[in-house]
């Protein structure tokens, strides 16, 4: 509710209370993510495990855009399906590393599932955005 | 909505995604990295996120039909 009423209203019609807390959630974001989000990512779990958490907090905030009405339940089964698809990705991507000894391929593979997570994010956002 | 309630909203967010970035942040820092176990971990916890995003989806689709039903069946 907060952010579809922050993002749909103009500007110039915002309470400057509303304002001030995009602000602050801005800057908290950006606080929190210098802090805790981006560890150095060194081995393959690593690297898996990171695709691995990003699903969940694409679900989480596919979860709040459906409860906010920002995005159709038609739109969101599809990028669940996406979701899963992506996490079968990293599970063949880990059979490919640990049982057949590709490990080229498999990080291959997770580098693919990492971009279509981030332009599946960069979507999910620009649609609560709007 | 309240002042109050979109400010606790915002915070609520904030809080979901801080665990989840410190707790993965705490396994590659601090315990020398993502073991198999720990990925087994992740990959069940992500399995748990898509379930409840189904189940909504479910949810919300049952919703629809029984406010469909009950309009069709006012409209007789």
């Amino acid at each position: 509710m907060l952010l579809a009423k922050l993002t749909t209203t103009p500007l110039s019609r915002r309470p400057v209370w509303r304002l001030f807390l995009m602000g602050f959630t801005l800057i908290v974001f950006a606080v929190l993510s210098a802090c805790a989000g981006s560890p150095k990512l060194v081995t393959f779990n690593d690297k898996a495990g990171a695709v691995l958490v990003s699903i969940q907090n694409a679900a989480d905030l596919l979860i709040v855009a459906l409860d906010k009405e920002k995005i159709s339940v038609e739109d969101a089964e599809k990028i669940q399906k996406d979701l899963t698809l992506l996490k079968f990705d990293v599970g063949q991507s880990k059979r490919l590393y640990m049982l057949a000894g590709k490990q080229d391929d498999a990080n291959t593979n997770l580098s693919n599932a990492r971009a279509a997570l981030t332009i599946l994010t960069t979507d999910l956002k620009k649609r609560s955005e709007k | 909505m309240s002042p109050v309630l979109d400010i606790l909203e915002a915070v609520d967010i904030l809080l979901r995604a801080l665990e989840n970035s410190q707790r993965f942040a705490g396994l590659v820092e601090q315990e020398g990295g993502v073991s198999d176990a720990d990925l087994e971990h992740e990959e069940a916890l992500t399995q748990e996120s898509l379930d409840k995003l189904q189940q909504r989806i479910m949810d919300i689709k049952t919703e629809r039909s029984e406010s469909q039903q009950s309009t069709q069946g006012d409209g007789r």
